[in-house]
């Protein structure tokens, strides 16, 4: 089934450019889809229309066969495509990390009881149920952008974007947020689309989708998108070592560490031990 | 770091913490109404007293409380000055035209030990209480506004969100204002116009970071489904609990207390 | 040379808690030395750093830059700052003036030099980082990411300081956007510079740098050349850095018998795996 369906969409801040060009993407539900491009690639601008923060200029965004434009149908809209932000400390309203929580159940106007029942449950999804009345002030990086993944995750919806939410954290923060993201996608079954410049983020998704100048320039398996080293390169972007190292020694297939290491020891074939 | 307590709220599990914020509001304006008709110097030792008392049972640290009272420390300062020199009476030392006298020592006293007072119980609402929790009672109490068309709600909202982003601001005009010094800025000299200019490298990149701040945040706030003017409902129960029971109580003890030394 | 003494920093928060940031750090920084500076968020590289040009008082211990001791009670530190020079992080959020021009300006005016001298300056630093003319009379807002973030530090730049310091110079950037910088800094380095930056990750530490220094829990926690510090690799990740991939590839094929020495760039691999190959068939 597909959770989301862009159609020729094309978008422009400014008549001077435009910032996305004739952008055709469906995204299948429970899947877990990378989106990689350099700054002002137009990656973020394309998040921002599957929940209806941007109305594309032509073309059509469907959320779950909602049109984005439906104004009437806001609310499932976004309670459908959560989203999470780059900066923790700009998106958060509340002081206390259940109030944070809430926030959205409220504004749907959920029961007392009903509101609850999903800060504890989004709390125990990201693993934070023992801060919910610590202060996101005093929070790590990483915690603090689990608190926004809850915070999304209590309008219950059926795909979580991440929009470059691991930009302003240290290595053991993005560990932490993508430990975090892949359990919700393997166990809860949510989509997610993770947008980044980290390749070694890229890596862990199913698809993966290079955005370049506004265009999909490349977009399948983490495997066949890094197999071309140099493609990756041109646009700017990092290719994972594994991958680089096999593509200088004319090995294919090899996209992680430990299928480089198979690789290599294939290749040296126990010489040299 | 910068010395602002708004909006740090010392999370904590007291009984103060666990009393309702509207209940904790309307008691601090009866304090204060309190505090400011007693006449019995008994009746200031009670205050102090229970002051303290309170102070202990939220668990807020001497260095807490010294914090809010030192940004008024002038006016205390101030307030006790004019009220020793300046009260007229019988003059226990005089010297040139300034005399001091009983009365004027009474009231000094008086009036320091009030503001103090008033100042710790105000500090002792906003340190044992989450600025969103106490935004929700302001407009909770403030809801029957919302017939005459006020928008009350908007208002707590933005009061919140103001307190929650005051600590953010601050540790970043503390940032700028430190590279722009790595840059030879000087902030600390000349007349008022080049004091004023020297302000201006971290107050423009203080307003701009506020303004993406304030967009991030609103985008943020759309991403999860808040209309403004749209009705909402709330995680916390605004039903009154055993614990407000008890603060009431307590307070009325209190008032009987101070009522009981003003008649004596 | 830098001479860091028995330095001592804890936060003063106010309230019940005193957060010791800096425990007894004793260090050197040689002349026209590049040292990455690595640690975790937290582990107190930030707060060192900004004790070198006084923006912060130890609470006890000396720093030394050159002969002058900064942390003397009477310490010329408009001086100080004009010579160590300390480029926050996300410099560009304190670009302020109308023109890039004038931002980059700034420190120089500070340091009260004639017209002429700064706009010579102001030129000479912004091509040392790579802006055109044409950028320098726009509005700083005007410029894309990673040009603004080079504006920001051509304005440290100007003030020639002779140690220039910089705090995750590389933050939120793009792949592209990490390369100039990290191109930048080796330049600058070239040119005769003492430089200093601050990372969270080895891998930029290892292409970069000369010197390694690693700081947790507000400690000195290793100290040495590159090849010295990764050959640690393993104690590393255990205080929550993360390893290049491929020193994490070169130990798994060490653990299966083969030669390979702990390397922390593709280059180094490709290297140690031709020279394996080379022997086999030779």
């Amino acid at each position: 089934m597909k959770i989301l369906n862009v159609e020729n969409v094309s978008f422009s801040y400014s008549e001077k450019e435009t910032v996305l060009k004739d952008i055709n993407l469906t995204i299948e539900k429970g899947s877990f889809t990378a989106i990689i491009g350099c700054n002002g690639s137009g990656k973020s601008t394309l998040a921002k229309h599957f929940n209806a923060i941007l109305l594309p200029k032509s073309g059509a965004v469907y959320v779950k066969g909602i049109d984005t434009r439906d104004e009437k149908r806001l609310f499932e809209i976004r309670s459908a495509a959560g989203m999470v932000f780059q900066n923790p400390d700009n998106q958060m309203v509340a002081a206390i990390a259940e109030d944070e929580v809430a926030f959205a159940a409220e504004n749907l106007g959920l029961e007392r009881n009903e509101i609850r029942r999903r800060v504890d449950e989004s709390l125990r999804a990201v693993g934070m149920e023992e801060y919910a009345l610590e202060s996101p002030a005093h929070m790590s990086g990483g915690q603090k952008q689990r608190i926004a993944v809850a915070a999304a995750l209590a309008m219950e919806p059926e795909c979580l974007i991440l929009d470059e939410s691991t930009a302003m954290l240290d290595p053991q923060g993005r560990a932490e947020l993508m430990q975090t993201i892949k359990k919700l996608n393997r166990e809860n079954n949510i989509t997610v689309i993770l947008i980044t410049h980290y390749m070694d983020e890229a890596v862990q998704a199913d698809r993966v989708i290079v955005i370049d100048g506004g265009e999909i320039v490349t977009d399948g398996t983490p495997r066949a998108v890094f197999e071309d080293v140099e493609k990756i390169r041109s646009l700017g972007l990092d290719v994972p070592q594994a991958a680089e190292l096999a593509h200088e020694l004319g090995l294919t297939g090899v996209l992680t560490a430990d299928e480089c290491v198979n690789a290599v020891d294939k290749l040296l074939g126990g010489a040299g031990r | 770091m910068v010395d602002i307590l708004i909006g740090q709220y010392l999370t904590g599990s007291s009984a103060l913490h666990r009393t309702d914020a509207r209940v904790k509001i309307i008691l601090l304006i009866l304090y204060a109404a309190l505090l400011f008709i007693i006449k019995n110097p008994l009746s200031y030792a009670i205050f102090l007293i229970f002051t303290t008392a309170l102070t202990m049972m939220g668990g807020i640290g001497f260095k807490a409380v010294m914090k809010s009272i030192k940004p008024l420390r002038w006016i205390i300062i101030f307030t006790a000055v004019i009220n020793l020199f300046f009260t007229k009476g019988e003059p226990l030392l005089s010297f040139w035209k300034i005399a001091i006298t009983a009365e004027g020592i009474d009231l000094a006293v008086k009036m320091t030990v009030r503001l103090l007072c008033l100042i710790v119980a105000s500090s002792l609402l906003t340190l044992t209480t989450p600025p969103l929790t106490l935004t929700n009672a302001i407009e909770s109490l403030l809801s029957p506004l919302a017939k005459l068309k006020v928008p009350v709600r908007e208002l707590a909202m933005m009061m919140s969100i103001t307190l929650r982003f005051i600590p953010v601001l601050a540790e970043e005009a503390d940032r700028i204002i430190k590279a722009q010094t790595a840059r030879g800025a000087d902030f600390g000299s000349g007349g008022i116009i080049s004091r004023a200019k020297s302000l201006v490298p971290v107050m423009m990149p203080l307003f701009i970071s506020a303004f993406k701040r304030a967009e991030d945040l609103a985008t943020a706030m759309d991403a999860r489904c808040f209309i403004s003017g749209a009705p909402r409902t709330k995680l916390h129960e605004e039903k009154l609990t055993p614990a407000d029971a008890r603060a009431g109580v307590v307070f009325v003890v209190f008032a009987a207390a101070v009522a009981a030394a003003e008649l004596l | 040379m830098i001479r860091i003494e028995n330095l001592n920093y804890a936060y003063k928060t106010g309230a019940k808690n005193q957060k010791q940031a800096l425990v007894n750090i004793n260090l050197e920084i040689a002349d026209n030395s590049l040292t990455a500076l690595i640690g975790h968020t937290g582990s107190g590289k930030s707060t060192l750093i900004r004790h070198l040009n006084g923006l912060i008082k130890p609470d006890s211990g000396k720093i030394f830059i050159d002969d002058t001791e900064i942390t003397a009670p009477k310490a010329d530190l408009r001086r100080v700052r004009f010579d160590v020079g300390l480029v926050f992080q996300y410099p560009e959020q304190q670009l302020f003036a109308e023109t890039v021009y004038k931002d980059i300006a700034f420190g120089p005016e500070n340091m009260k030099l004639g017209a002429d001298e700064v706009k010579r300056r102001v030129y000479e630093a912004a091509e040392m980082v790579g802006l055109s003319e044409k950028p320098l009379e726009k509005s700083p807002f005007e410029l894309s990411g990673g040009q603004k973030r080079r504006a920001a530090i051509a304005g440290v730049l100007a003030m020639k300081p002779k140690k220039l310091i910089m705090d995750e110079p590389a933050a939120g950037l793009d792949p592209r956007g990490r390369e100039e910088i990290f191109a930048l800094i080796k330049r600058l380095h070239k040119s005769g510079m003492t430089m200093l930056f601050t990372s969270h990750s080895m891998e930029d530490a290892a292409k970069t740098a000369e010197r390694v220094i690693v700081m947790d829990k507000g400690k000195i926690f290793a100290e040495g050349s590159v090849a010295e510090i990764f050959a640690r690799g393993g104690e590393l990740r255990k205080i929550g850095l993360d390893a290049p991939q491929v020193t994490i590839i070169a130990d798994k094929l060490r653990a299966l018998g083969y030669d390979i020495p702990p390397v922390y760039t593709v280059e180094q691999m490709l290297l140690a795996i031709r020279k394996i190959i080379g022997g086999k068939n030779g």
